[in-house]
């Protein structure tokens, strides 16, 4: 494959395209676009130079604002904080992609499809190798454009140095007691690391989330460090690499977030929906009636009456002459 | 004389006056009178001298049979059976129509038979009756001697008396002649008397010319009026007047008869007496005018002086009582030459309007429609019409309780009504009980006319009572104005489908059926409208219990045309109830759109689907399931959620509700529901759905039932039952089952599933040397017989444990989890050994430790000849089995291979040898049946003793 691949890298460089959309056609692994035929759909603009290197998987985004703005989408958190596994474990291969690559895909994606709209958290990269920087984490504002920019070089991503994921979760629970307001964290890792340190880590900072602040955490170390808590709350979002299949360890009853596998919301209108499902709601209904304000075409009724599904009084003939 | 025979009754009346009562006959007997036949005997008599009787001459008057069948009942008599049916306010369409043929009036007079035209000779002659050439008188003379003369009238007049010479009579009246007769005879011959009748009439000559059926000259009695000649000779013709017959003498008229006076007035003064050469004249027949409709007598009139239609009515008998006077209809035929139509008010200035030749006067019935009438009906004592008053209501109706039935109902009755203006039947439903103790009340409802009250009883179905009135207004329903009627279904007194008073709210409706009934769910009914523009079907939710706090409110809505009200209770399948709207709801949704039904299952009351209406949250679908149920899990409960990504592609989208805690992360109860949602409510974790219990007893110290919670060991309930008495032989414990029990009884009843089909197969088959192995005798039914015999007690459900152990170490490899319906059995400590089958006294030993099984057989008489031996086995106390040939003992104290240890209360069981009975081939199968049988006959005696 590689040698049909170099091969035509000898001809004309305006062959590229065609050359990508000819492996496309041969490679089987997973297509996650279904490439259109007409190739100026599929415009060089849209193609990630970094993806074609790696891989042939494209990512046409379906941004969200659109769908912000129409369905007038209530926002969920006020806080992202990306967690994405880096360390060893990931230095293996999904569907011919390097999975740590695949990881960091994740978050373009996610950040190409969401809304252009500064938020405030953190890029957060987790390495068991030394943070060459070493500096301390910080909550920053972050738009989609920064995201793609530190992405673009991996070295300028803020690291958390740790020698297991539960330990890097702890740290973006502290981080997260600093921030007001709910926040959502998308984890990204191999399923292989979800291990009982894990959703110990994650039980965690969920009880931070949603307790007053001071409390103490017995840890099997003897230094145990009081714990700033918040009761803003906190989603933790799963996407796992590895398998289709979606796990479910680290949801509880009663708790915010899922966990995906994370070639399920790779596609893009998958993306968006999943975007939509972090950063936002449900649309907004202001006057309470059960229907949503984008078809809501009485946006003012008043409590407990009946509406029909134009949001309107059911039962106008009450309203008039009769009703007293 | 004419005897005639006459056709209809009134005719015969009419003539039997003309001719002067000669003819009195009684028209039952078909015979003249007693009366009337002895004077005729007289007379003949008189006229023969003799005294001999006469057969007297039967006159009969023969009915015509068509006439006599002909008794049907008149118009008039029609009108008043129909009228005497019980009051209804039904209307049947009428047709405005009349006989659809009239007759010209008087003919038929003519039409009775009228051939035997025979002189009446018995009559008494009148005495102006006029003698003339022809009559025969008799004249007896009496002095000395008696004489008698038939003296005939000579043409010039005269009769010739003998001894007395010629008496001119001539043109004398019978009265005259009479006397002349007499006088001259008397004067002629002294001293004689004499007698002088009339025997017999001459004939005279008339002529019949104009408009008859047979012209011509006829010869008839000298007795005859102008009618006797007219119906002699069969009568006028259709086309000559009735009303001016003209009878001529000697070149002048003499007499001009208008038969619709005879017949209308029963004048007959111009009936006059024919004599020698009349001539009859019938001119043509003149105007004529034809009425129908509700008169009396409906025909075609000729007329002559009349001139109005008031005079034509009444030549027809003036209007019957149901005549229309008001819309009287008169068809002219126009000076143009067409036909017109005149409307007439014949209770105004219509009886005053000219006819002209050739009208046909129209007298349409009236409307066949009861007015001013109310009617009562349902659960009355005195149902029907009454008369309607002015100003009359309710209470004016109902005077008095007293005309109630036992049960009516007092809180709602109801008033069906005809809508003046559109026609429409209309229902008015008001409180019976307010309307007759106040009559200033509203429910005192003003009665139209043809109003019909409907009481109800409070037992019955109601909507049955008014299912015609519903009927009736589904008839006339159209697409513009949809049947005004709505149906109750679920959890009320009397559901059904019911008429719809305009701007009736939900809950007065409701009243109306019955009333809410106790129990029934407040917070979930659904009202079913169909949307009258488009014809679709959507729900409305309704919390009964808002709509009774705001009876103006949203809850308490107006209900209109085809309203389906769903009403729940605790216990009824609401899904089932509410299948068919949501069925239709789906079917109703195309393309482009999601069917608005959500889904519940779970631990609520009545999972399902339910309709989706608008604004409908996470709580509502609850409600609407009738709640969650104890057992429900109140934490948290899911929702799947369809999505469709960019419209087309479906994905599921699982939430997480949150039934108790409000974080604004998470979903909560509030969550607004899309179509097609599907919530679960989980079950509490380790829900104790059915307590649990086991029982204990014998040798413990508070034997009984005891509820055990889950994973609850034996030890622990030894421990609550207090531990064992001092006889308690806890090796000898006895722990059933029911899980177990079932295990055995299914396999055992397979193994003679196999065996019974084993047994059927090996008889039909030829099999090798078969004749060897079965005898030829052996049938099938045989066979199954033995079968039968065997077939196997209920499986215990044994469980072999080691109650010393179990109660010694409570540990988790001896200790036993307990389950539900667990029994267990400390039986008292037993110090024998049993001993049963094929030994030649089966008994019980006093147990002995150095005894083994082979000894205990040994005790019993040992084996007999067709014991199997060394297939002999133990049943041990603590229900352990093992053959007495067993070389790994469980207790490993065994002596011998063949000599196993019993323990205290085992039984010791020696099976047949199934060989020596029959050729079996299987008899290993039959060892294992007779095995298993007995080791739950032997588990058994434990529990026995």
């Amino acid at each position: 494959m590689m040698s049909n691949n170099s091969l035509l890298h000898l001809l004309k460089p305006l062959g590229l395209a065609l050359v990508v959309l000819h492996s496309v056609g041969c490679v089987s692994l997973e297509r996650l676009v279904k490439v259109p035929a007409q190739p100026e759909l599929a415009t060089v603009k849209s193609y990630n130079t970094e993806l074609h290197r790696q891989s042939i998987h494209l990512f046409n985004p379906i941004p969200l604002d659109s769908r912000v703005a129409h369905l007038s989408l209530e926002p969920r958190v006020k806080n992202l904080f990306f967690l994405v596994d880096q360390s060893s474990v990931m230095s293996g291969q999904f569907r011919g992609v390097e999975t740590r690559f695949y990881a960091r895909e994740m978050v373009r994606r996610f950040a190409q499809t969401m809304p252009d709209q500064s938020y405030s958290g953190a890029l957060l990269k987790y390495d068991q190798q030394p943070n060459p920087r070493r500096q301390e984490l910080l909550v920053t504002n972050f738009t989609a454009d920064d995201v793609e920019q530190a992405l673009g070089s991996p070295g300028s991503m803020e690291q958390i140095e740790s020698d297991s994921l539960a330990t890097a979760l702890d740290k973006v629970s502290e981080l997260i007691s600093r921030v007001e307001g709910s926040s959502a964290v998308i984890l990204i890792t191999s399923w292989s690391q979800i291990d009982k340190a894990v959703e110990h880590a994650v039980m965690r900072m969920r009880q931070r989330s949603s307790f007053e602040g001071g409390m103490g955490i017995v840890d099997s170390k003897p230094e145990s460090m009081p714990w700033q808590g918040s009761r803003s709350g906190v989603c933790l979002y799963t996407l796992g690499i590895g398998n289709r299949l979606s796990r479910t360890r680290l949801e509880t009853v009663d708790s915010c977030g899922y966990s995906v596998a994370a070639n399920k919301v790779a596609q893009p209108r998958d993306m968006t929906h999943f975007v939509q499902s972090v950063l936002y709601k449900g649309p907004a209904d202001t006057d309470g009636d059960g229907i949503y304000d984008y078809r809501d075409r009485c946006p003012d009724t008043s409590a407990g009456r009946i509406v029909d599904f134009s949001g309107c009084l059911r039962f106008v003939t009450s309203e008039g002459g009769n009703f007293k | 004389m004419i005897k005639i025979l006459m056709k209809a009754p009134v005719v015969l009346v009419l003539f039997v006056t003309a001719v002067g009562q000669l003819v009195v006959a009684d028209e039952r007997l078909g015979v003249s009178t007693l009366e009337d036949m002895q004077r005729r005997q007289a007379i003949v008599a008189a006229q023969t001298g003799s005294t001999e009787t006469h057969q007297p001459e039967r006159i009969i008057v023969v009915k015509d049979p068509s006439v006599i069948s002909d008794d049907q009942p008149s118009q008039i008599e029609q009108k008043v059976s129909n009228a005497l049916d019980p009051v209804s306010l039904e209307e049947e369409i009428q047709q405005q129509t009349v006989q659809s043929s009239l007759e010209l009036f008087g003919y038929e007079m003519f039409s009775g038979n009228a051939a035997t035209f025979t002189p009446i000779s018995g009559a008494p002659v009148p005495q102006d009756y006029v003698i003339g050439p022809g009559d025969t008188f008799t004249i007896q003379a009496y002095s000395a001697a008696d004489v008698q003369y038939t003296l005939t009238v000579t043409r010039e007049g005269m009769i010739l008396v003998p001894e007395a010479g010629a008496i001119s009579v001539s043109g004398l009246t019978f009265d005259e002649a009479k006397g002349v007769i007499s006088k001259t005879i008397e004067s002629q011959r002294i001293g004689i008397k004499t007698v002088v009748t009339l025997s017999e009439l001459r004939s005279i000559q008339v002529m019949l010319v104009g408009e008859v059926v047979q012209p011509g000259s006829y010869a008839v009695s000298g007795f005859s009026t102008l009618i006797n000649a007219l119906i002699s000779s069969s009568g006028i013709k259709r086309t000559g007047s009735l009303r001016n017959i003209q009878v001529k003498r000697g070149g002048k008229v003499i007499a001009s008869m208008d038969l619709y006076k005879l017949l209308l007035n029963g004048d007959d003064s111009a009936n006059v007496y024919l004599r020698q050469g009349d001539l009859i004249f019938v001119p043509p027949i003149g105007a004529t005018v034809g009425i129908a409709g509700d008169v009396l007598r409906p025909a075609i009139y000729e007329i002559r002086q009349e001139r109005t239609v008031g005079q034509v009515l009444r030549l027809a008998g003036d209007l019957l009582p149901t005549a229309n006077k008001a819309q009287a209809q008169i068809e002219r035929v126009s000076n143009a030459g067409l036909y017109t139509l005149l409307q007439a008010d014949l209770a105004k200035h219509g009886k005053g309007i000219e006819v002209k030749n050739g009208d046909l006067i129209r007298v349409l019935p009236i409307l066949d429609k009861m007015d001013d009438v109310v009617l009562l009906s349902g659960h009355v004592l005195t149902p029907g019409g009454y008369q309607w008053r002015k100003k009359m209501n309710i209470a004016d109706l109902i005077s008095s309780t007293n005309i109630l039935r036992q049960g009516a109902e007092f809180d709602v009755a109801m008033v069906q009504r005809e809508n003046r203006r559109d026609k429409r039947t209309e229902v008015i439903y008001f409180n019976l009980g307010e309307a007759l103790a106040n009559k200033a009340s509203d429910s005192n409802i003003r009665l139209q006319p043809r109003d019909q009250v409907i009481i109800f009883n409070t037992h019955s179905a109601r909507a049955e009572q008014l299912s015609r009135v519903v009927l009736k207004m589904k008839r006339e329903a159209t697409a513009d104005s949809p049947v005004k009627s709505i149906e109750f279904k679920g959890f009320l007194r009397h559901p059904g489908v019911y008429p719809l008073q305009p701007g009736t709210r939900l809950l007065d409706m409701i009243n109306n059926v019955g009333g809410l009934e106790s129990g029934v769910d407040q917070d979930y009914a659904l009202l079913a409208r169909t949307d009258l523009s488009t014809d679709r079907l959507y729900f409305v939710q309704i919390s009964l219990r808002e709509a009774l706090r705001a009876k103006n409110g949203d809850h308490n809505p107006m209900l209109q045309s085809k309203d389906k009200i769903y009403l729940f209770d605790k216990d009824m399948n609401r899904s089932e109830l509410i299948n068919d709207p949501v069925e239709r709801i789906k079917r109703e949704t195309g393309f482009g759109e999601i069917a608005p039904v959500v889904q519940v299952s779970g631990a609520v009351f009545h999972p399902g689907t339910y309709p989706m209406v608008p604004g409908m949250r996470v709580k509502d679908l609850v409600k609407a399931a009738g709640g969650m149920k104890e057992e429900a899990y109140g934490i948290a409960a899911t929702l799947s959620r369809q999505v469709l990504l960019d419209n087309e592609f479906s994905r599921t989208d699982s939430l997480s509700i949150s039934l108790t805690r409000k974080g604004h992360l998470l979903e909560t109860t509030d969550l607004i529901l899309h179509p097609k949602d599907h919530l679960v409510l989980r079950e509490k974790p380790e829900w104790v759905e059915k307590p649990k219990h086991v029982t204990i007893e014998g040798e413990v110290i508070y034997p009984g039932s005891y509820r055990i919670d889950k994973r609850e060991s034996l030890c622990s309930l030894v421990q609550r039952v207090g531990g064992f008495t001092e006889d308690a032989y806890l090796f000898g414990s006895v722990f059933l089952r029911e899980s177990v029990r079932k295990k055995e009884q299914k396999a055992l009843d397979r193994m003679f599933d196999q065996l019974e089909r084993l047994a059927a197969d090996v008889h039909v088959s030829q099999g090798v040397e078969k004749d060897q192995k079965m005898p030829k005798d052996q049938s099938a039914e045989d066979v199954f017989r033995v079968l039968k015999q065997l077939s196997p007690e209920k499986a215990p459900g044994r469980m072999v444990i080691d109650m010393e152990e179990a109660v010694t170490h409570c540990d988790e490899v001896s200790d036993v989890v307990l389950e539900d319906g667990d029994r267990i059995i400390v039986p008292k400590v037993q110090d024998e050994v049993s001993v049963i089958g094929q030994v030649y006294f089966p008994t019980s030993h006093k147990y002995r430790s150095g005894r083994a099984a082979l000894d205990y057989i040994g005790l019993s008489g040992g084996t007999k000849e067709l014991a199997q031996h060394e297939h002999a086995y133990i049943v041990q106390a603590n229900g352990e089995v093992m053959s007495v040939r067993s070389k790994a003992s469980t207790w490993g104290w065994f002596m011998s291979p063949s000599n196993v240890k019993v323990t205290p209360g085992s039984t010791v069981y020696v099976p047949l040898s199934v060989d020596r009975i029959n050729g079996r081939e299987s008899f290993a199968t039959w060892v294992d049946i007779f095995y298993k049988n007995t080791i739950g006959v032997a588990a058994m005696i434990n529990l026995i003793k």
